[in-house]
């Protein structure tokens, strides 16, 4: 079950050649960082013009949803899985 | 030179990419639904949840009393409609003869490209691992193999899960004697009665029925019946270049209990109405003729009725205003509604017609493409009519899917 958080997040990504997406390697989510293990699905989801890029990443045991704003280069943390 | 059909079914469709997309949920039973509330209803079960007699379109209530440890999972169309788009453009590198039957099935024409792969199963073991690949693990398939859609279709929902079946001509005359005439995709329950009234109940008995009883009791669908009694389906796969014109563009709605009384299903009308017309704008179609219906509370009867306009609308409120009409029209009268539906028939494309002469309905022509670009730029709730807040506010009470989404591929 994945609890809502919506805070801003730093990234670490890599812009891989020929991929359709940034490539989330890590974030700092306020102290904290996080090194992503696996990357479970990333999908786009459009707002009027606004397109996100939703990330469903694992690091560790934990499991975590990142949306990636395209208009204003942000990233937010939206949910965190508390089961995972 | 016999056709070489394949059938992809997506396993659990809905379920898998929750699952996928969230590691805790893999291996535990759990339904999609559209709100995870007890009226709203089961859209996919995952394969431990079938396990245990979840189906499809079952209530989330009677769901939990069969497994009483379901997880309910709100489905998000945009991630399901993300992963169709991303496994066609793999099927696309394998066959142009490609048809969308549905957002998790999909029939390909192999005939010219299966010899390149070695062979059709070589073929499907290859899309497979494609798919694990780019999609990840727990988005599987099930491929169907045959000389025609139907049989390809079939074989399918036998190998189910994550199989690959592939149906020789020379196993066809046994299938057809096992196979009851409601495992064919096109017969329904009905006709399946109407069937087994004069004692045909498997494929078998079908193609031995006289094709002129078929056509006297079935008409033109008769001789379809006849064909797939034989073991045949001259139905092409239907390319996705190829695009069906539109016939219809139609929205309904299921009402929760606080809103059944027939002045607030109205309201709820309203909102349909808006978003019927904001799809056939975007369509680029207007139509003459409107449908209204409703269904009494309780799983009570469904009402419904159409008028032809003497002019082609797209507008929202034009809409709702015959929708009324017909109302006035009708002779049941319920208090109280559980589903209402409006849907635009008799469909122009619109450049075909010509400009509006009158300046009220060039006024309402440009106040609808302002709330078009509004609503493109900022999203679809950005501006809305007075009346649709009530429509707008009741996906927080029952399971509505997919709201107002536009699946194209």
């Amino acid at each position: 079950m994945y609890q809502s958080v919506e805070e801003p997040i730093d990234a670490y990504v890599l812009y891989k050649r020929g991929a359709s997406h940034p490539i989330l390697r890590s974030f700092r989510w306020g102290t904290r960082r996080f090194d992503v293990t696996a990357t479970n699905l990333v999908h786009p989801e459009r707002e009027g013009q606004t397109v996100f890029i939703c990330y469903a990443v694992s690091c560790g045991g934990n499991n975590f949803r990142i949306r990636l704003n395209t208009n204003r280069c942000l990233w937010i943390l939206d949910a965190i899985d508390v089961e995972g | 030179m016999p056709r070489i059909i394949m059938h992809l079914d997506m396993d659990s469709y809905f379920a898998s990419v929750e699952q996928q997309a969230t590691p805790s949920l893999r291996g535990k039973p759990i339904g999609v639904t559209g709100k995870p509330h007890e009226r709203s209803i089961i859209v996919a079960a995952s394969r431990e949840a079938k396990a245990c007699g979840v189906k499809s379109a079952m209530p989330n209530w009677e769901a939990r009393r069969l497994c009483p440890h379901l997880t309910l999972v709100s489905g998000k169309a945009e991630r399901y409609i993300a992963i169709t788009k991303r496994f066609l453009s793999i099927l696309k590198r394998y066959s142009p003869v490609l048809e969308v039957f549905s957002i998790d099935e999909v029939f390909m024409d192999v005939t010219q490209e299966a010899r390149r792969y070695g062979g059709a199963g070589a073929m499907a073991r290859a899309i497979k691992n494609d798919f694990r690949n780019t999609l990840g693990e727990y988005i599987t398939c099930t491929i169907g193999i045959a000389s025609n859609k139907a049989f390809a279709k079939l074989i399918a929902k036998r190998y189910k899960p994550d199989g690959i079946g592939e149906l020789q001509d020379e196993e066809i005359p046994a299938l057809l004697e096992e196979t009851p005439v409601d495992d064919i995709c096109g017969i329904g329950r009905r006709i399946e009665a109407r069937l087994s009234k004069v004692g045909i109940h498997t494929l078998a008995d079908l193609g031995r029925e006289s094709t002129r009883y078929l056509k006297q009791e079935f008409g033109v669908y008769g001789l379809f019946l006849k064909e797939i009694g034989q073991g045949r389906d001259p139905t092409p796969v239907i390319p996705y270049t190829t695009a069906a014109p539109v016939k219809s563009v139609g929205h309904s709605k299921s009402l929760p209990p606080q809103l059944r009384s027939f002045d607030l299903a109205l309201l709820v009308l309203r909102g349909l109405c808006d978003r019927v017309g904001r799809r056939m704008r975007k369509l680029g179609y207007v139509g003459h003729t409107i449908y209204f219906g409703f269904r009494v509370e309780g799983l009570g009867p469904h009402y419904g009725k159409q008028i032809t306009l003497p002019f082609a609308t797209d507008d929202g409120e034009e809409i709702y205003q015959a929708c009324l009409t017909i109302h006035r029209k009708m002779s049941a009268q319920p208090s109280s509604v559980s589903q209402v539906g409006v849907s635009v028939r008799n469909l122009t494309e619109k450049q075909e017609t010509p400009e509006y002469l009158l300046e009220d309905d060039r006024h309402r022509e440009r106040l609808n493409n302002a709330i078009d670009r509004i609503r493109d730029r900022f999203g679809e709730r950005a501006i809305v009519t007075g009346e649709t807040l009530l429509f707008d506010a009741i996906p927080e009470h029952v399971g509505g899917f997919s709201q107002g989404e536009e699946w194209e591929f």
